[in-house]
């Protein structure tokens, strides 16, 4: 053969991971998925400082206000809200104008007003730091000028009066974090169990498939509650062990796949070759069983989002003021009757993105095991 | 057949050992006790209390009691529910969450596996698409966001059912958490049955009928029964795990079934609660993969008992 | 032809795939008589599957078939499903390549075999039942009162392919189709089931449309051939004219694609490479934890062997006879007894570890091509592997150039080195599996089947290139194979194996002159077709 033709630039192969992606990028139902589920987690992880309020701040003004894109407070419930404070102030008030940003009024009393207690004004959520424009009848009339303080609330408040969409996306970061965190202890354990259980084959998968059998007959709730009680309410923790726990599938299909790929030929051919057996597992035989590891973690991902707003509901999960999709659907459906955009919006953003995942998981499915197309 | 029911029996006892001993020790180990109230009970009144239940012996003697009273059939006496022993809180409350169990899994079946079906023969068609749509939905909507809006939509707003409560079984009570059970088990049934549905129909010996210029219905036929394999090993730990109850659907709906115990039992540190609520678990499993082996040994002759 | 029952003009078939349109069949005619025995002749991917699947209806739901398939006059193509079902399975049957998986596992032989009967004649359970058992005995099963109530794994592949010949007969059928129905059957089986076709064709009248990649099979009992390539018929003919003259460069090359010429025998003072003595290999079959089936499967059921320098062994026998089995014994790549010493090295006694070193010199190939290669390495990678366990001082550059090298002298372009295994086809696929066996200079190289997954004539190039290969590198060979063509021109000693024993070995030109076991002598009758003598088989039946 000629120096020329061995010179000669390699022409570059699609590999199937390639192919994969292409298969995927033309399914756009996974395409979609992918955006949707990159714009929650955009807005979850820099909404919160976009909002404009704080996810533990409660305004007590706007207990429960209903989701709106009116910024607050409207018009109308501005002289309801000066009749409170005025209350406060034991003065009444007369002539309330709206006028802009700023409200003007007259406050009467029988005695002369204590003017430090105008500081309720400032005190509450709607109201900045009131001018007095004019004093009368001895202190005992007071003509104010109190600029307007307007705040919106997209999906509301809640039952305390926090921003309802700062707390969702809040609650986002965390059932987002979890999910990942503890997908990923569940994908290491159950990888590396479940391949050393298929390749060394035998009496000890035969032991190590039996442990896990003995596991699936426990409880699974029972685990969770008693890691609970042992960890206590650290959700990193918690969710550490929930993945030690969700491993159990990863490793039935990762013994599964070793199984079959320790039986192809091109592991025979590896042997002859006298390839040491970590080198087989880490170049023929891990990176085969992938595929069905990634369509799994696609859907171990909504799985574990949805036991921890499971847990959350039961009370164990996140603890205030730090919340989770979980907690803020639990604290909806107490309150459906009466305020149901508390449960409409964290159902929302937790169906969208279980949906999403699905989708993804169908897709990546369908892309990296084409032989159904 | 029955040489293989006794051996599954037999080899049954050992997991379910491990399973008892498992558990009691684990939960014997997590801090906190029974007793633990939000007012500390008096140290002479709480000696008294841990004398009764046998707290106070070791702890091996207090497992190798346990074992022998399980024997009997015995779960002990209730920590929480001071006047109940765990059998008599099981007998009122396992006949209430199996039924409502059973009753899910058979409206499940019923729709689950048509819908399949039907998607499976009307592949990315209309139907098809929404069959899937409506199935991962079932799977991804939590039923305790399902539960409340049923409440909301069929309750309150329609008035046509009761919002919750058991009313001692009356059939009105049972519609809305049998369907928020089903709903789930719906999707994935219809899931499953669709996917191996058209394996089946891909099959070689599929093929082989349509040559042989059989009708659809006998083809079909031949495809359901390829196809109801996998289904049938779903629905073993499907069917224990509805039968035992759903904490999420009990609570909302307010019903008087063991799936609470779980949570109660653990919260309030009531041993004799939890270990018996994760026995009678354990059994169903059990009991259900048995099953399973059975039907699926009577579906597919190549399967063979042993 | 006027009298054609099946008629077929401009057949198209197109397939809807990610990559667009593909066609398989390119606008063919065909003609089948009434009784006619004719043959559709192609290698893989040459859409002669396809027309017949399009004839009647099966194609894949993301097939389409354009063009005439006339059946006595009406036009099949684009019938519906319940239309169709007038002529599927009762005037055209069809038996198909996987006798495994072509009948339904959860259903008993005799109700599968009823269910055409009771559908087209209207049969009661009693009478389906009757005809299905005289069905049973037409084919010969043995037993078949018994098998009615079987089911079909309780069958060998053969007994189901007869089921299946059964059912496709069961409505006295005037065309019956057979898509390579003996490829996945063992080559002693394949007689008996193509003679069954032939004899029962004659009583029953029937016109037979055999489809096959298998030009000597073709030749013994076909009356009429077409070849395919590339989705047309590029020559058709009556089988005589067609085989002793083919006018159509791609049929010559078919015609010749029988492995040609004999591998001279080694001088006996030629120097020992492989000495094994009383090889068994066992598998414990046992069930139940407490082992109460005691049941021990000995695959290899003590062979000697002796390989010198230089030497070609062929190892030949029927699936289950062990030969796969030996040959990755030998190589240590499974737990044996009994002792193999190479190149004056016990090798029993070595573990992993220490076999090593050795694996340098000890090589293998498989047969499957598209399971032996890592789908997700690249060529180059894959072919310097070897490289890195046994000179690892190499670097990445060397490695990739020496991979090169190894891929232009199996006739492989070296640019190709960064592409994948699935975007090659077959042939080319087992062009880098033995290269990457080559390219450590290996003294021995164990072939397991390496040629049953390809085409003859990409068969014939590998061969060729494995010959080559031997002369210029002084290699020895172990040729594991079933069939006994390609053997001949590989090997210079040969070894019969049947349950796991050598029944008989010898020099190969001796057994094939006189084979001295009658198992070795269904053998050879089953797989040397001449395919340029006039076959007596063929010409008995065509004295009808």
């Amino acid at each position: 053969m000629s120096d020329q033709a061995l010179a000669s630039p390699p022409i570059a192969g699609r590999s199937l991971w390639q192919d994969a992606a292409t298969r995927l990028q033309r399914n756009r139902a996974a395409m979609a998925s992918l955006i949707v589920l990159g714009l929650i987690a955009l807005a979850c992880l820099i909404g919160p400082w976009l909002t404009g309020h704080a996810y533990d701040h409660a305004y007590q003004d706007y207990v429960r206000t209903p989701a709106s894109f009116e910024s607050r407070p409207t018009a109308e419930a501005i002289p309801a809200a000066v009749q409170r404070v005025a209350a406060r102030i034991r003065a009444t008030p007369s002539d309330i104008a709206v006028n802009g940003d700023t409200v003007r009024l007259t406050l009467s009393a029988p005695r002369p007003i204590d003017q430090r207690l105008l500081v309720y004004f400032d005190r509450s959520d709607m109201f900045g730091t009131p001018k007095i424009l004019a004093t009368a009848e001895d202190g005992r009339r007071l003509s104010l000028e109190v600029p307007v303080e307007h705040l919106r609330f997209l999906f509301g408040t809640d039952g305390n009066g926090r921003d309802l969409l700062t707390r969702t996306l809040i609650a986002g970061r965390v059932s987002l974090a979890i999910g990942l965190l503890a997908t990923g202890v569940a994908l290491v354990i159950g990888v590396v169990y479940g391949a050393a259980a298929g390749y060394l084959g035998g009496r000890i998968d035969m032991l190590m498939m039996r442990i896990v059998d003995v596991l699936y007959a426990l409880p699974f709730i029972f685990f969770v509650i008693l890691l609970v009680v042992f960890f206590g309410r650290n959700f990193v923790l918690m969710f550490l062990a929930v993945g030690a726990i969700e491993w159990l599938d990863m490793a039935r299909i990762v013994r599964g796949q070793t199984l079959s790929i320790k039986r192809q030929d091109y592991v025979l051919a590896a042997e002859a070759l006298g390839v040491p057996t970590r080198d087989i597992l880490t170049r023929h035989i891990i990176p085969n069983t992938l595929g069905p590891v990634i369509i799994y973690v696609t859907l171990l991902v909504p799985k574990v989002i949805l036991l921890e707003s499971f847990l959350s509901f039961l009370g164990l999960g996140v603890q205030e003021p730090m919340t989770s999709w979980g907690v803020l659907i639990s604290d909806g459906a107490r309150a459906i009757e009466g305020a149901a955009w508390m449960l409409a919006f964290p159902a929302a953003f937790l169906v969208t993105t279980l949906f999403a995942l699905n989708f993804l998981g169908d897709g990546l499915r369908d892309a990296l095991d084409p032989r159904d197309r | 057949m029955l040489p293989f029911i006794l051996r599954r029996l037999l080899t049954a006892i050992p997991t379910l050992l491990v399973v008892v001993t498992l558990s009691f020790f684990l939960m014997r180990v997590a801090p906190g006790g029974p007793f633990d109230l939000e007012q500390p009970l008096e140290a002479k009144v709480m000696a008294n209390l841990r004398r009764i239940y046998q707290l106070d012996q070791p702890l091996y003697t207090q497992y190798l009691t346990y074992l022998g009273a399980l024997l009997r059939g015995d779960f002990g006496p209730s920590f929480y529910f001071r006047d109940f022993t765990i059998a008599e809180l099981f007998r009122q409350g396992l006949p209430v969450s199996m039924r409502l169990g059973a009753s899910a899994l058979l409206l499940a079946l019923a729709i689950g596996g048509p819908l399949g079906v039907l998607a499976a023969f009307r592949q990315n068609q209309g139907a098809d698409y929404a069959v899937m749509g409506f199935a991962t939905a079932g799977i991804t909507i939590p039923n305790f966001v399902v539960a409340p809006v049923l409440q909301i939509v069929f309750g309150l707003t329609l008035a046509w059912l009761p919002v919750a409560g058991w009313n001692d079984g009356a059939v009105r009570n049972t519609i809305l958490p049998i369907v928020t059970l089903a709903l789930p088990q719906i999707a994935v049934i219809a899931r499953m049955t669709r996917a191996s549905m058209i394996e089946t129909l891909r099959a070689n010996h599929i093929r082989t009928l349509r040559a042989q210029g059989l009708p659809a219905t006998t083809i079909a036929l031949h495809a359901l029964r390829g196809a109801a394999l996998p289904v049938v090993s779903y629905l073993g730990p499907a069917a224990a795990a509805l039968l035992t109850g759903s904490v999420v659907v009990e609570n909302i709906f307010a019903i008087p079934g063991i799936g609470r115990y779980f949570v109660e039992g653990a919260l309030n540190r009531d041993y004799t609660l939890v270990m018996g609520t994760v026995v009678v678990v354990a059994i169903f499993v059990l009991a259900f993969n048995l099953v399973v082996d059975l039907i699926y040994a009577l579906l597919d002759p190549r399967v063979r008992l042993g | 032809m006027a009298d054609a029952i099946l008629a077929v003009r401009d057949l198209r078939v197109r397939f809807r795939t990610n990559d667009g349109m593909v066609e398989a069949v390119s606008g063919i005619d065909l003609d089948i008589n009434p009784g006619e025995f004719v043959a559709i002749v192609g290698e893989s991917g040459s859409g002669k599957s396809q027309s017949v699947m399009a004839a009647m209806g099966l194609l894949a739901s993301n097939g389409e078939a354009t063009g005439s398939v006339r059946y006595r006059g009406t036009e099949l193509l684009g019938l519906k499903p319940a239309a169709l079902n007038a002529y599927r399975g009762r005037k055209l049957a069809m038996i198909f390549q996987e006798p495994m998986t072509s009948l339904d596992p959860l259903f008993r032989i005799g109700t599968q075999i009823a269910a055409p009967l009771r559908r087209h004649q209207g049969l009661s359970r009693q009478a389906a039942r009757a005809r299905a058992l005289e069905l049973l005995k037409l084919v010969q099963i043995p037993r078949p009162e018994a098998r009615l109530d079987a089911y079909p794994h309780e069958l060998s592949g053969g007994q189901r392919q007869r089921v299946m010949i059964a059912m496709a007969l069961a409505n006295d059928p005037d065309i019956l189709i057979a898509d390579e129905p003996t490829t996945a059957l063992d080559v002693t089986i394949e007689a008996d089931i193509l003679n069954l076709i032939a004899d029962l064709r004659q009583r029953l009248g029937m016109a037979v449309i055999l489809i096959s990649h298998d030009l000597g099979l073709v030749r013994r009992y076909a009356e009429r051939v077409y070849v395919m390539k590339d989705g047309e018929v590029v020559e058709s003919g009556p089988a005589e004219t067609l085989f002793a003259a083919p006018a159509h460069p791609y049929t010559q090359q078919l015609v010749a694609a029988e492995p040609e010429g004999r591998k001279p025998p080694v001088p006996p003072y030629a120097p020992v490479l492989l000495d094994a003595k009383n090889i068994r290999v066992s598998f414990d079959l046992s069930r139940g934890i407490f082992r109460r089936e005691h049941f021990v499967l000995h695959a290899v059921d003590g062979v000697d062997l002796t390989l010198r320098r230089g030497q070609t062994i062929g190892i030949v026998g029927e699936s289950g006879s062990g030969k796969s089995t030996l040959g990755r014994a030998l190589l240590k790549l499974m737990p044996s007894t009994g002792t193999i010493r190479f190149e004056d090295r016990a090798l029993e006694p070595l573990d992993r570890a220490a076999m090593r070193p050795l694996r340098r010199s000890l090589q293998a190939v498989f047969q499957d091509p598209y399971g032996s290669l890592s789908p997700r390495m690249t060529v180059g990678e894959i072919v310097g592997e070897g490289l890195l366990v046994h000179a690892p001082q190499l670097n990445r550059a060397e490695r990739d150039r020496r991979a090169a090298e190894a891929l232009a002298e199996v006739s492989l372009d070296p640019a190709l080195r960064n592409r994948y295994p699935h975007e090659f086809s077959g042939g080319q696929r087992q062009r880098i599996a033995i290269a990457r066996a080559m390219i450590l200079n290996p003294a021995l190289v164990v072939l397991d089947e390496p040629t049953s997954a390809l085409d003859r004539t990409v068969q014939k190039s590998i061969v060729a290139l494995l010959k080559d290969m031997q002369t210029r590198h002084a290699l020895s060979y172990l040729f594991i194979s079933h069939d006994l063509a390609v053997v001949r021109a590989m090997a210079d000693t040969l070894m019969v194996m049947k349950d796991g024993r050598v029944i008989e070995g010898g020099p190969t030109e001796a057994i094939f002159e006189a084979p001295r076991e009658a198992y070795t002598r269904r053998l050879l009758a089953a797989s040397i077709k001449e395919v340029r003598e006039p076959s007596p088989v063929r010409r008995g039946l065509g004295e009808v």
